[in-house]
């Protein structure tokens, strides 16, 4: 008995100090594989630090060389315009309804640098068909269109307070004179007295720029030009004409502007004497919600030299309502048309309806209808479709 | 121990001219000329030692038994077989280049991100670190191994990545959500991590709240000091538009200044140069919101509006188109920028700085 309690006592350690071995060495090749393992994550680990170096060091230089052709590409000559076909149907004509291409305009601008900018348009209207000679037998009448440079100015603008513009611009004068174009505006026919109180371009230098007021800016323009009549080459007197625009954004509505027009030139020509003319405008536009309105008037008073002074006058109230993409309104128009030679007044009124459809940002459909009467005469009817592209950005 | 047991043996039978005790370890050896029943003061002795024996073996036993349970604590915790490390993913190989576009992840993931911006666990599984280590035991053939290896303690790089980042990310910080799982809305900061632990740049109160009061202006042409307003890291809500300028850019804004902006009237900063008005596209959800609250018009009057600035030569300023993630970045690069984007898009006020936002 006492024999089996001692063997018992020996060799039980024995077999115990066995298995420690085992699991120490199991222990050790763990640790082993787990250095390993360390390892290999530490090599991981550099592996992506470098990776994220690379990786930043390429995004940075892929982020300047973007910067510079950007800068580049902006530093180029834009070329924008627009372009508008129409389908029109006049009652007073004898034509039948035709098809034309109304415009085909180039604009050519350079932002040279921040503060000096070129601007040209070239306009190609009622889309002259250069091979074709005036009289020939297959161009009867005006088959030739016109071709003109309608604008091309160098502006120089240090900041936004005050900028100076110098060369052939549309004068500055109410809304319609400047915004004209028929992708943003709703008629392809323009109201009636536009263009012919105030002229519609000025070859001279203009003043302009923005002033803070409180709240809101005062958008000026004042310029001096060669006055109407005068060609591209040379003034047709000594005199020039003088002009000013000023126009307040009206703070309580989005797109709201109230201003004024002033001009004075010295007409001269064969067709009448040397006539000093004043014209003078006002306008108003804003927009509240999906509502925009419109109006214009103005008028000009004539003092011939050695004659009777007269005035001419017109107006329009136009109003509009978005319908989503659409756009429908009315717009009531009145112009009081002098005659010189007879001395007589004639009032020309129009009612006008028309609905737009922008399908893009950059081409919009148009329908419209005007009726004009003369003196309460019978009317005529206009109705046009047409498609304006604007061919910018 | 055997060789007293030996000497037990052989001294077996033999005249002993004394007797000897002998202690020392838990063994007595008696020796004795002749076997004799033990007297009743022997069988005393002999529970005496039989005693002794069990003692020495508790603690014998003890003491292995400690020794034992440690190892085998050990070794529990340690997997019978280490995964090894798996190389690094392609996308992270030395020469790799991964995207830069990924630092402009969204830091926090908001249902609403409709401004083409992915999902943050999208566009982060390229370069999540933890995942190397993960999907490294997740593709081990041995898939006992890779249960064991799923068992420890993950071993957590995302911390180093977010320093080997911080690093190499002077201006464009790592996003947490980059190197982290993405974190659910609305918790987003609610347990910063310790190394990714930055100025809040979500908080709860709108400093550039359109109804607050802005610390200057009527216009930005009266401009504010080139000073750090009290707000250098203003706080804005992680849903919602924010506006922002280049970090170096202390100009302040009104609701009106901004609308001016990007209407035109306002062209220039105070110093002079040209504002670089960067626009989200046309069909941008965000810029519907941004063109109805901002400048009270559709995206699309506005875009005609400008063309038609445009094209009667009365633009003084032009306005570039970008998407939300290149904003961030051009404005960060371009210090006449000014733009707008989802609040969540920010994940860096170190670079850009946001003047207004619009809840």
């Amino acid at each position: 008995m006492r024999k089996w309690l001692v063997l018992v006592v020996a060799i039980h350690p024995a077999f115990a100090a066995a298995d420690t071995d085992n699991d120490e060495a199991e222990l050790k090749r763990r640790l082993q594989q787990l250095e390993q393992q360390i390892q290999t994550l530490q090599k991981n680990h550099d592996t992506l630090a470098s990776s994220i170096a690379k990786t930043l060091k390429a995004g940075e230089l892929a982020q300047d060389t973007t910067l510079d052709l950007e800068k580049q590409l902006h530093s180029k000559l834009q070329v924008s315009g627009y372009a508008d076909v129409e389908l029109r149907n006049d009652t007073r004509a004898d034509d039948p309804p035709s098809f034309r291409i109304h415009h085909f305009s180039l604009i050519l601008t350079k932002q040279v640098d921040p503060h000096w900018r070129t601007f040209a348009e070239i306009e190609y209207e009622d889309a002259p068909r250069m091979e074709f000679t005036p009289g020939a037998p297959d161009c009867q009448g005006d088959c030739s269109g016109q071709i003109f440079l309608e604008a091309m100015n160098v502006d120089y603008s240090p900041s936004d307070t005050v900028g100076v513009r110098v060369g052939r611009f549309f004068t500055p004068a109410g809304i319609w004179s400047i915004e004209h174009y028929p992708p943003f505006v709703a008629t392809q026919e323009r109201p009636l007295h536009i263009y012919q109180i105030f002229p519609q371009l000025v070859d001279g230098a203009l003043l302009h720029g923005a002033l803070p007021i409180v709240d809101t800016f005062l958008n000026y323009d004042v310029y001096v030009g060669n006055g109407e009549g005068s060609s591209g080459h040379a003034d047709n007197n000594s005199k020039k004409a003088f002009g000013m625009r000023a126009a307040v954004q009206l703070p309580w509505a989005a797109r709201g502007e109230l201003g004024v027009s002033a001009y004075t030139d010295t007409l001269t020509g064969t067709s009448q004497p040397e006539t000093n003319k004043f014209a003078t405008g006002i306008h108003a536009k804003a927009r509240k919600g999906q509502v925009a309105f419109q109006t214009e008037l103005a008028s000009a008073r004539y003092k011939p030299k050695d004659g009777t002074a007269y005035t001419t006058a017109g107006y329009y109230v136009q109003l509009g309502v978005d319908i989503s993409a659409a756009t429908i309104g009315y717009r009531y128009d009145y112009f009081e048309e002098y005659d010189m030679p007879s001395t007589t007044t004639t009032d020309l009124r129009r009612n006008s309806i028309f609905a737009n459809y922008r399908v893009h940002k950059n081409i919009v459909l148009k329908l419209e209808q005007h009726r004009t009467t003369r003196d309460h005469a019978n009317g005529a009817n206009l109705t046009l479709a047409s498609i304006a592209v604007y061919l910018g950005e | 121990m055997k060789v007293l047991a030996t000497q037990l043996h052989r001294t077996n039978g033999r005249a002993a001219p004394r007797q000897r005790r002998t202690t020392g370890s838990s063994l007595v050896v008696f020796r004795s000329t002749k076997v004799e029943p033990p007297e009743p003061r022997s069988g005393v002795i002999l529970i005496l030692i039989l005693a002794l024996i069990a003692v020495g073996a508790w603690l014998f036993f003890t003491s292995l038994f400690a020794q034992r349970s440690g190892i085998s604590t050990l070794l529990n915790s340690v997997p019978a077989s280490i995964a090894p490390a798996s190389p690094a993913p392609s996308s992270i190989a030395a020469n790799a280049v991964l995207q830069p576009v990924i630092i402009h992840r969204p830091l926090v993931n908001t249902e609403n991100d409709t401004d083409g911006i992915e999902p943050v666990a999208e566009t982060a599984t390229e370069i999540q670190p933890e995942q190397t280590a993960t999907t490294a035991a997740a593709t081990n053939t041995d898939a006992a191994n890779a249960d064991a290896a799923d068992q420890r303690a993950p071993i957590d790089t995302s911390h180093a990545a977010a320093q080997i980042l911080a690093e190499h990310l002077p201006m464009l910080e790592p996003t947490a959500t980059a190197f982290t799982p993405a974190p659910t809305v609305g918790a987003a900061h609610t347990t910063p991590d310790p190394i990714l632990a930055r100025p809040p740049i979500v908080g709860t109160d709108n400093t550039f709240a359109p109804d607050s009061t802005p610390v200057v202006v009527a216009s930005i042409s009266a401009v504010a000091p080139p000073q750090e307003t009290p707000n250098t890291k203003p706080a804005h809500r992680a849903s919602g538009l924010v506006v922002i300028v280049n970090k170096a850019n202390f100009s302040a804004f009104t609701r009106a200044d901004i609308s001016n902006i990007y209407r035109d009237r306002i062209t220039r900063w105070p110093s002079g140069e040209r504002i670089l008005v960067l626009n989200l596209p046309l069909d941008n959800g965000e810029r519907q919101r941004f063109s109805t609250e901002i400048l009270d018009m559709s995206p699309l009057d506005a875009a005609t509006e400008w063309s038609n600035r445009t094209i009667t030569n009365r633009a003084q300023n032009e306005y570039r188109t970008k998407n939300a993630d290149v904003v961030v970045s051009y404005i960060q690069h371009h210090p006449n920028a000014i733009g707008y984007v989802p609040a969540a898009a920010i994940s860096d006020t170190d670079s850009v700085r946001v003047v207004f936002s619009i809840p």
